[in-house]
């Protein structure tokens, strides 16, 4: 196969395919760092009526929307089938029929243009998308991935190489964020609504826990938070015969439940940075765009001297740049996929 | 004109070359290992088999359901992608179509039958003409059904009837019992679903120029996603986590 020969220099073109979750993404990346396009179809609001990403729907959106994104991509970037030097796609974690989409779709278009494949794991996509924006980022780093699907703590102690730290042993951050906007009426996708939500919201109002605080972990837990908030508002419902609930309180409960969230995550990653005597802590996946997080984070690492970095508000989402980024540096390691990739939902690190 | 035929709306997975009506390579498994590892390395080994590079494919036949959501979009994803890239169009067929195709030579009425889960089946009646210049004239929708309402259709338009696909084996005793000596059931090894027979369709929908489009083709689900019952369970647990 050309492919095999095709040295991944600085000019190489990678096209990346991302399918994982609920956006169809393509993008072109040249040389690791420079994003050419990065066309993202979000099917959040096909989702929303149903608080919550149903996978047979987001399946049948992603076959529908998984070529025109390609051609979309190529198109705006300028770049032609015959120009890419790779072709990366997610193959794991997520969403067992999405994945399956961006597989045989990469794999094809991989086969039919005669270029070299590779397999690109979600979660390492989400960390690269630090190094598409700030490639003078060096290992070792602590890294906090948080969304509506992971919620892991890792220590890369060289590129490629993962250890995992801590991960949640319930709820995802971005499903606790989910459900809670959901009972509190906010709609769907949680995140974004909460954080707004909160910044009229006095943080200190209600008094929610802090799960395993007690405990010598850098695993986190939700689902008792989660459970907290759900029962304070059936409290607060009956209180006033099941009428509505005043936006003040809604506002401080936001808030109280953000400030709950963003303090272990932001403990827990700083916690790690000093345990492996780390100077880098980034962070990446969609609750990475919450405002507190970045403002708590960003504080308690300068106050111990460790440099705080997080991708602009897009790349934080879903999207195929990063996984361009990370496949970049597979394919300059040597790695190739075969005919035979499989979607793996439960792909680890 | 050389064209690509994929399937894999059932556990079988086949893909063929058929260049002007004549059979160049095919490769059938019917194996319980996913469409997703077997597909392209089927396709890749049919091809260099039969000698044929990409650039020598001026079309790609893909066999768009009903059958497995995931496997149609498995062969639907692929099919796109390798007709988009190559810049030929894709033509999908349906799965049921191509079944009856395969039984052209007979004159009676054809019914493929397909396991849909959920004590139902994918099917649809056709009437075979007898020849093999005549493609089966389909008589009704596309159906999913129990297979009680399909049998009745049957004994209703009367005559003998033709069965095949993975629908047929489990719901023997009742195909038996309501069409008795009229049914004639294709052994497995006669009937299994080959995807010449969908690339023989798409090369004369390719002749007539009724061709799909690799940025739009759809999978034929027949069936909508289950979502109400999600939906109903969603919100349920969000009540009462």
């Amino acid at each position: 196969m050309k492919g095999m020969s095709v040295l991944f220099d600085e000019d190489a073109l990678v096209l990346g395919i991302e399918t994982s979750c609920d956006e169809t993404s393509a993008a072109v990346v040249r040389g690791g760092k420079t994003i050419m396009s990065n066309v993202i179809a979000s099917q959040v609001d096909l989702h929303a009526k149903y608080g919550g990403v149903v996978p047979e729907v987001a399946s049948r959106k992603h076959v529908e929307a998984i070529i025109p994104a390609v051609d979309t991509a190529l198109h705006q970037a300028g770049v032609s089938l015959a120009e890419l030097a790779g072709i990366a796609v997610t193959y794991g974690p997520g969403l067992v029929g999405g994945l399956l989409v961006g597989v045989s779709a990469a794999k094809a278009i991989a086969f039919g243009g005669q270029v070299p494949l590779v397999g690109v794991n979600h979660i390492e996509g989400h960390i690269y998308a630090n190094f598409l924006e700030h490639p003078e980022l060096k290992a070792p780093l602590i890294c906090l991935t948080v969304s509506g699907g992971h919620t892991d703590l890792l220590y890369i102690p060289a590129f490629g190489a993962y250890e995992l730290l801590g991960r949640t042993r319930d709820d995802a951050a971005g499903e606790a964020f989910d459900k809670v906007a959901r009972v509190m009426g906010l709609g769907y996708p949680g995140g974004p609504q909460i954080d707004r939500l909160a910044r009229d919201g006095n943080p200190r109002a209600v008094e929610l826990p802090r799960a395993l605080s007690q405990e010598e972990t850098f695993d986190f837990s939700f689902s008792g938070l989660k459970t907290a908030v759900l029962n304070y508002i059936h409290r607060e419902r009956q209180s006033r015969k099941d009428g509505p609930l005043p936006e003040e309180l809604l506002a401080d409960l936001a808030a109280s439940f953000q400030a709950a969230v963003v303090e272990v995550l932001s403990a827990r990653t700083i916690e790690a940075a000093k345990e492996k005597r780390v100077r880098t802590v980034v962070m990446s996946g969609g609750v990475a765009a919450n405002s507190l997080l970045r403002q708590e984070m960003s504080g308690a690492g300068a106050r111990e001297g460790i440099a705080v970095y997080y991708p602009s508000l897009v790349l934080c989402t879903d999207n195929a740049a990063m996984i361009a980024c990370a496949g970049y540096y597979r394919f300059r390691r040597g790695d190739r996929a075969s005919w035979s990739l499989n979607a793996e939902p439960d792909l680890r690190l | 004109m050389r064209i690509i035929g994929i399937d894999t709306s059932t556990m079988v997975g086949s893909v063929a070359l058929v260049n002007d009506g004549r059979l160049e390579g095919e490769y059938t498994l019917n194996v319980r290992r996913t469409h997703s590892e077997r597909m392209m390395p089927a396709l890749v080994r049919v091809m260099e088999d039969a000698g044929i590079s990409a650039s020598q494919i001026d079309g790609v036949a893909v066999a768009i359901g009903p059958g497995s959501f995931t496997g149609i979009r498995i062969g639907v994803a692929g099919a796109k992608g390798l007709a988009y890239t190559l810049s030929k169009p894709v033509i999908g067929i349906s799965t049921l179509d191509a079944l009856a195709f395969g039984m052209s030579l007979a004159a009676t009425l054809i019914c493929p039958v397909l396991d849909a889960k959920r004590g139902q089946v994918y099917t649809a009646i056709y009437q075979g003409a007898g020849r093999p210049d005549s493609p089966p004239r389909r008589l009704t929708e596309y159906l999913a059904v129990d297979i009680e309402e399909v049998l009745g259709k049957l004994v209703e338009l009367g005559g003998e009837v033709v069965l095949l696909g993975d629908g047929v084996e489990p719901n023997l005793p009742k195909i038996q019992d309501l069409l008795g000596e009229r049914a004639r059931i294709v052994p497995h090894t006669v009937g299994t679903m080959r995807a010449g027979w969908v690339a023989q369709l798409g090369m004369a929908r390719l002749a007539d120029g009724v061709l799909d489009d690799p940025l739009s083709l759809l999978p034929l689900y027949v069936r909508p996603p289950e979502v109400d019952r999600i939906k109903a369970d969603r919100l349920k647990r969000g009540a009462i986590p």
